[in-house]
């Protein structure tokens, strides 16, 4: 064998070997979606659940995942589990009206009346929330930002062109400020004020980081808050309605997975 | 009468007596937090159940929390109510709170209980924290004895214990997976209890699922159930058994092993479909009447680490930066050029016209007035060739220049341009440079005057 046939075989060997790598795991997976759809159309909902649960422990990131899996914990009637599924799909599909409908029946179904966000940073973290994923927001926010910054160039670089780029600047800059305050403020409370779901039966809310301190309140399953601090194994957390408190760690879940 | 006076006497001295019973037994209490720790059971088997009791017997209004101790050796799985009476001694009232934690021992041999602690302070603005300590306390542990122990016994120490299994659907597929539930429930160390062992044939997959645990106290015992879940997928078609499932746990209270077995569960395993697998995944499923829609799960890849996307954020603004810096360092150079050009205008006005000492005829006087305007281009950093003679002495006139020092210049312009039409060949101009240079030194000084 030459050289150069040695070379070539090594190169297709460098490139072929990640492909069938590839391919066996898709084979697999496609083999686990198959059986749990399966399993969730005969009415075997908790092998379905485990099935879909695997596939999320294997690093497969879909919407459809998180859907079905919330459809079939749903149908078993854990409705914080479900909600909590049904939320993190919306982080990838917030305009699907189906998966709008079920979030809707579950809130109905749930024991905890919640009105809107009212605190003023969590309402301007999630205002385009159900329009929008981030991913989304940040890459029309970019656009703008590129848009502005390349005319804020072109007006430096070229004195001539400033009276008449002034204008458009100026309402480039006001929507692009609007964007930045919209992605910045959802970013910090993805990050520090995270959304989530109460996903067992009943938790109980106290004054303190304790189980000895008072008992506020009580929160039902799929009643929906945001953790800001962590502090031994609890939580404190924030309702919609600008109540505060805290609950033992284990009986909410982030929606960010 | 002699009764009487007996009496009399008798009374006062029965009366001293009784005040000093009394003073002897009343001792008021001396430490302010005094701790007590003790166990139900000194010499407990590993995994059998104790309790550890703690009193804090104090007389402050708000007694402060105690911190129980690490426990190491032991299993922590919860604490039963806390209990709290006041009693009067001797007119201070004393709170005596019992918290108890509920503790199971991990391995044979001694094992002490390090103090609790407790931080207090009677002032907490004006006085440091005081740490008061419980006293040890040493727990001599069992093994359980292995010589007759099952093959099944995994360390499970209790009474009773109760098993059954579930599964998620009796008929299904061939190839399609089963879910398998076996749920223990009983009183003892169910937290620390490993998965069962499951005694399928050797040619089923199996996978092992998330095991899910609940407990409770139960008067003074911890209680809970723990559920193992499995996904089997059974080989062969027909109908196929899922056996009794034998678990053995140590009964603590009559030194015997026990044994307890599961129900056997049929399974009936149909035919597989054979359709592609690939086809079934990608679209979403048909589903029965009545239930939910799925969607179809279109993406099956990893998630994609997509954080460094964000470092092109900087780029614009390093972009608008790095030409701001760019039109600052181009203007910059170019108003040094206008400064240099604007501070040797003399100095090449005086060079220019110690040329034209040398030059004779209409040569001489063109040169001089192009110095004169090379001047004065250079002044006013603009082309010289486009001043005349009204255009400097407007200008000059506009610098507040001296009327006489203007009417000096234009006089020695109009004779440089007389000189040009009537040259004298014979020698250079040297009185019309002098007169000249003294008129530029002139205007020069005006102009750093101003």
């Amino acid at each position: 064998m030459t050289m150069r046939a040695a070379f070539m075989t090594l190169v297709a060997a460098l490139i072929l070997l990640p492909v069938a790598a590839v391919r066996a795991q898709f084979g697999d997976t496609t083999e686990v979606i198959a059986s749990a759809n399966r399993a969730y159309a005969s009415g075997d909902f908790e092998t379905a659940i485990s099935l879909y649960e695997s596939l999320l422990a294997e690093g497969v990131s879909d919407a459809g995942v998180y859907f079905n899996l919330a459809t079939g914990y749903q149908q078993v009637g854990q409705n914080g589990l479900a909600l909590l599924n049904y939320r993190r799909a919306q982080r990838f599909i917030p305009r699907d009206s189906l998966l709008s409908v079920r979030v809707a029946e579950i809130q109905n179904e749930r024991q905890n009346v919640q009105a809107d966000e009212t605190v003023i940073i969590d309402r301007l973290g999630t205002i385009v929330s159900p329009v929008m994923t981030t991913g989304e927001l940040a890459a029309l926010s970019f656009t703008v930002w590129l848009l502005w910054f390349g005319l804020g160039t072109a007006s430096v670089l070229m004195p001539m062109l400033r009276v008449t780029l002034r204008p458009v600047l100026i309402v480039a800059g006001v929507v692009m400020l609007g964007l930045v305050v919209l992605l910045g403020s959802r970013l910090y409370v993805d990050a520090y004020r995270p959304a989530a779901v109460v996903t067992v039966e009943r938790v109980a809310v106290f004054s303190g980081p304790d189980e000895r301190y008072l008992e506020m309140f009580t929160l039902s399953e799929a009643a929906e808050l945001r953790v800001v601090v962590q502090e031994g194994g609890y939580l404190r957390i924030v309702l919609p309605d600008g109540r505060q408190g805290w609950v033992q760690q284990g009986t909410i879940t982030l929606v960010r997975s | 009468m002699r009764r009487l006076f007996l009496m009399l006497c008798l009374l006062p001295m029965l009366f001293l007596m009784t005040q000093r019973v009394g003073a002897q037994e009343c001792v008021p209490p001396v430490d302010t937090i005094r701790l007590n720790a003790s166990v139900d059971l000194t010499a407990p088997y590993v995994g059998e159940q104790i309790i550890y009791t703690i009193q804090i017997e104090n007389t402050l209004e708000n007694p402060p929390s105690f911190d129980p101790p690490p426990f190491e050796g032991m299993w922590r799985a919860g604490r039963l109510e806390i209990t709290t009476s006041v009693a009067d001694v001797c007119g201070v009232k004393v709170s005596v709170t019992t918290s108890q934690y509920i503790l199971f021992p991990l391995r044979p041999g001694e094992i002490v209980i390090p103090p609790g602690t407790l931080d207090f302070s009677l002032n907490p603005v004006f006085e440091a924290r005081t740490r008061v300590l419980s006293n040890e306390v040493m727990v001599n542990v069992l093994p359980v004895p292995q010589l007759d122990a099952p093959d099944s016994f995994g360390g499970l120490v209790g009474y009773p214990f109760f098993i059954d299994t579930t599964v998620g659907r009796t008929s299904a597929r061939a190839g399609d997976p089963i879910s398998l539930r076996v749920k223990v429930e009983g009183s003892g160390n169910i937290e620390q209890m490993p998965p069962p062992q499951l005694p399928l044939p050797e040619n089923w997959r199996i996978y092992q699922q998330q095991s899910d645990l609940a407990t409770a106290t139960e008067g003074e015992s911890l209680v809970g159930s723990k559920t193992f879940e499995w996904l089997v997928v059974p080989e062969g078609t027909g109908a196929v058994e899922i056996p009794s499932i034998e678990l053995s746990y140590y009964d603590n209270n009559t030194g015997i092993f026990r044994t307890i077995f599961s129900e056997p569960i049929t399974l009936d395993i149909l035919p597989s479909e054979n359709l592609p697998e690939a086809e079934v995944a990608a679209v979403a499923p048909e589903v029965e009447a009545g239930l939910p829609a799925l969607r179809p799960i279109a993406s099956v890849t990893g998630r994609q680490n997509t954080a460094w996307l964000w470092w092109f954020w900087l780029l614009p603004p390093l972009v608008l930066m790095g030409s701001a810096g760019y039109r600052w360092q181009t203007s910059r150079a170019a108003r040094q050029a206008v400064r240099r050009r604007q501070s040797g205008a003399l100095r090449t006005a005086k060079t220019n016209l110690s040329a034209v000492t040398r030059q004779r005829g209409d040569r001489a006087y063109k040169d001089l007035i192009m110095a004169v305007l090379t001047y004065f281009g250079d002044r006013w950093n603009t082309d010289a060739l486009a001043l005349d003679q009204n255009e400097i002495a407007s200008r000059l006139l506009d610098e507040d220049v001296d009327d006489e020092i203007v009417q000096q210049i234009i006089t020695c312009m109009r004779g440089a341009e007389e000189g040009r039409y009537a040259p004298d060949d014979s020698s250079p101009p040297r009185a019309l440079v002098k007169q000249t240079l003294m008129a530029l030194i002139a205007v020069d000084a005006a102009g750093n005057a101003r």
